[in-house]
């Protein structure tokens, strides 16, 4: 018997007038001792499948069909019901370490607390409990962390305070909902490590929910790919990877950018669009009201770069190493503490109209980087207005050539796809014709599908209008797709920097070699 | 903590003297002169004896020159005599406080214990009959002009049903009760003044209240709750409340002004001889002593009500006590 059972699982939400079907009749199952990867692209359904399983999906959606865990039928139980399965049966970590613990409540507080609701047991014992838990979920320090709020950890160790929380009481199922999506790719690998040491040690059966195929390849014995609320196929993981059928299942395989196959030689024009020089930014800060705490972050020190006019010059680290902060300093966004910016050989002290024109941006966050209250074409013409080159024959040219339909000038930016909008973001830097575009992870939030196609459609229009790209990115496979030369910074400096091939194929420094080695890949 | 409150505390006396400032002026403005009742409004007092009467009290002097000497004799707690009847403006007030003081803490008292409960119970039963009717009702007083409420409210319980009196603080043989009878007869007075002052904001911050519930409802940490096998009592209670607490505290710091503004309209309405109603009187006779005075005791009420409210706020949320 298999220890959960889906069979022809639906969730629908209703409107009015509409009824969408999220989750459209699956069925599977997940053996003991078992890791099944559930693979789709956001919106395919699988983390309401996932939320459903434990009866937490949001209350506007039905729920039909029927699960059965140990043989049990636990769909449709009274919230009441599932309380003693919630937690103690089956566990779920989220996506979100940020957002997922309650601010107002020790870390200790929220781990303890699951242990006391279902266990009768002293609050000395569950404590010592909790301490063995956070050391068991290597986290520095559980006696600290006991007592820290959760804003006072790093990402990283939000997701081992809540995987502590989810294998407290033995599970025997454990819903793993995208756990590293949020997090840096050497974190990345310490967590998934984690998952399948813990997976082992403590005979977990794992429903692990992903985009990511590299991800599927490290962890899972079996694999589900979901798309529109079905699952389109089906196998073990091996033969999914290496012998896809469904036509979805190959694009996604395909979509995922691999890694060490850059021979392109750099075409140099030997003209240099924009050079900085030693660059220094330092942030100061007074924190804390009750405990002064004067804190100050390096954010850039001491970095100069040069970039070749028709060049892609990628940008890689992690959260906090001052990538996006160095991209806002030569935008002028930012003003530095020391160094000088030249751009085609002239320093930059104040940035004029002109200059400024020439140097736009596309940011990572297609959903808060546009005003909602805007017209898509009144956003895309902004700049351009400001300049008094605003019309509607350019508003088409730089919507044909961001691939948006001209029609859809009107609409709101919610009305609009992640990838949609980030089209709009690039029209808009378009319209002021510029000459060079800091591009600050413009695919990081996007699936990998439409990640393709907007990283090719940048690589068109940089060919078509001779663009210069500053392409900043966490994500090296990304990176060594698009860039002609790499920089890989770390704690605000520049460690590493060589020809994209260099980079990838003879990385030196030891840092380079451990964020390549910690990229979970399809080729293994 | 203790060099936070001290600091905000010294910041305090900048804003207050630039509160005294800006009255000073406009009271001074204000056409009318203190001196009026007795000299302009009377035919027999000549030229000469009016001009006298302004020299006693320093008015011929230019408005720096009085705000200077005014402030100079503040310093000393000085706040001067009043114009009307020549007792010191800050004994006319403070003896006038206590009753205004006490009917405003019962009214936030009444807010925490109805505006709370009632928008956590519609946030949670969100579009259900209470939900839509508390609405509906709060709305209404909401939009509701406090003087038209005291009226319609006094003409019902008070005269139709003759529940409650209707005007001042104490019956006529009030000196005749025991303690008890005293505090009870105050509190039967105080009954619909207090409800009065305390609707409009009731009002309002179950509103807030509710919005904020449903804000943190939707959270992410809130999921990991149910999905830790917590009860529903436990997650609202315990790990929802806490949360949409906090925005409250600084709504009813900030609501504090509006209820000592609204004193003046429910003491003339009841006839309770409280701070407000001694306020409007001196500025009708234009008496600048017991104005101003009256002005620099509401203004440091309101700035410490707001600081009591950002201490409890801070320490309410951990991310701002320690720090990120």
């Amino acid at each position: 018997m298999s220890l959960i059972e889906v069979q022809n699982l639906k969730v629908s939400f209703h409107d009015r007038k509409h009824v969408t079907n999220a989750v459209d009749g699956i069925s599977f199952s997940v053996d003991k001792n078992e890791v099944v990867g559930l693979v789709g692209e956001s919106g395919s359904g699988k983390t309401l499948t996932g939320y459903s399983i434990l009866g937490i999906t949001p209350k506007e959606a039905n729920a039909s069909g029927s699960i059965k865990f140990e043989g049990k039928e636990i769909l449709g139980l009274s919230d009441k019901e599932m309380l003693n399965i919630r937690g103690r049966q089956i566990s779920i970590v989220f996506q979100e370490p940020f957002t997922s613990l309650n601010p107002v409540f020790t870390v200790g507080y929220q781990v303890e607390e699951m242990i006391r609701i279902h266990k009768n047991i002293s609050k000395k014992k569950a404590r010592s409990e909790v301490l063995t838990l956070l050391d068991k979920v290597r986290i520095r320090d559980p006696h600290n962390v006991y007592y820290d709020y959760p804003h006072r950890l790093s990402g990283g160790e939000r997701q081992r305070a809540m995987i502590a929380m989810a294998i407290a009481l033995s599970p025997k199922l454990l819903i793993a909902d995208e756990p590293t999506t949020a997090l840096d790719v050497t974190i990345q690998s310490e967590i998934l490590k984690l998952l399948s040491d813990l997976k082992k040690e403590m005979n977990l059966s794992v429903l692990f929910i992903t985009h990511d195929f590299g991800i599927i390849n490290e962890m899972a014995d079996r694999v589900l790919v979901m798309k529109d609320g079905r699952i389109v196929e089906r196998g073990d993981k091996n033969t999914v990877l290496t012998r896809p059928k469904h036509e979805y299942t190959k694009s996604l395989i395909d979509a995922v950018p691999k890694i060490g196959l850059s021979t392109k030689p750099i075409t140099t024009t030997r003209e240099i669009f924009l050079e900085i020089k030693n660059l220094n930014k330092t942030y100061r800060s007074e924190r804390g009201i009750f405990r002064k705490e004067h804190s100050e972050i390096n954010a850039v020190k001491d970095v100069s770069i040069r970039i070749e006019k028709g060049t892609t010059l990628g940008l890689v680290g992690e959260s906090g190493c001052g990538k996006s902060t160095l991209g806002r300093l030569i935008l002028g966004l930012d003003e530095a503490d020391s160094g000088d910016v030249f751009i085609q050989g002239k320093l930059q002290k104040y940035y004029t109209r002109d200059i400024r024109k020439m140097l736009q941006i596309v940011f990572q966050d297609p959903y808060s980087s546009l005003d909602p209250k805007m017209r898509m074409g009144d956003i895309v013409l902004e700049g351009a207005g400001i300049l008094g080159i605003a019309s509607d024959s350019l508003l088409k040219d730089v919507l044909n050539k961001a691939q948006l339909d001209y029609g859809d000038r009107c609409k709101y930016p919610h009305q609009f796809s992640g990838g949609q909008r980030q089209r709009i973001a690039i029209a808009r830097a378009l319209a002021v014709n510029p000459q060079f575009i800091v591009l600050d992870e413009p695919v990081s939030s996007l699936d990998v599908l439409i990640q393709k196609d907007i990283l090719d459609l940048l690589k068109a229009l940089k060919r078509q209008m001779g663009l210069t790209y500053l392409f900043i990115s966490h994500d090296l496979r990304v990176v060594e797709l698009m860039s002609d030369e790499v920089c890989v910074m770390r704690g605000g400096e520049i460690v590493e920097r060589g020809s994209t091939e260099k980079i990838y194929r003879h990385p030196e420094n030891p840092y380079t070699k451990e964020l390549l080695a910690s990229i979970p890949s399809i080729s293994a | 903590m203790l060099r936070y409150i001290t600091k905000r505390i010294l910041q305090l006396i900048p804003v207050l003297i630039g509160i005294t400032i800006i009255s000073f002026i406009v009271i001074h403005l204000a056409p009318g002169k203190p001196t009026d009742m007795a000299s302009q409004l009377n035919p027999k007092v000549s030229q000469e004896a009016r001009e006298q009467l302004e020299k006693i009290y320093g008015l011929d002097k230019p408005i720096y020159i009085q705000y200077i000497s005014w402030i100079k004799k503040v310093a000393t707690f000085d706040f001067g005599r009043s114009f009307v009847d020549g007792r010191p403006a800050i004994k006319k007030i403070l003896e006038r406080m206590p009753i205004t003081v006490l009917i405003n803490v019962l009214s936030i008292i009444l807010i925490f214990f109805v505006a709370i409960p009632l928008g956590i119970k519609s946030a949670v039963r969100r579009g259900s009959v209470f939900d839509k009717t508390s609405t509906v009702f709060v709305f209404i007083m909401f939009a509701a002009p406090g003087f038209w409420l005291a009226l319609l409210l006094m003409s019902f319980f008070g005269v139709k049903l003759g529940w409650v009196p209707v005007s001042g603080i104490a019956s006529l043989d009030f000196e005749n009760f025991s303690i008890l009878g005293k505090i009870l007869n105050v509190g039967h007075h105080l009954i619909l003044p207090v409800l009065v002052a305390s609707l409009g904001s009731l009002a309002g911050i179950s509103r807030y209240m509710r919005q904020s519930m449903l804000n943190v409802i939707h959270q992410d940490y809130i999921r990991t709750a149910w999905a830790k096998g917590l009860g529903e009592k436990d997650i609202l209670y315990k790990h929802a409340l806490k949360n949409a607490l906090l925005p409250i505290i600084t709504i009813i710091g900030l609501s504090i002004p509006g209820l000592l503004s609204g004193s003046v309209i429910f003491e003339t309405v009841f006839n309770i001889p409280g701070m407000g109603r001694l306020m409007v009187e001196a500025v009708f006779s234009r008496d600048y002593n017991v104005v101003m005075c009256g002005l620099v005791i509401s203004a440091l009420l309101t700035l410490l009500g707001n600081l009591i409210a950002d201490v409890a706020y801070s320490y309410a949320d951990p991310r701002i006590r320690y720090g990120r």
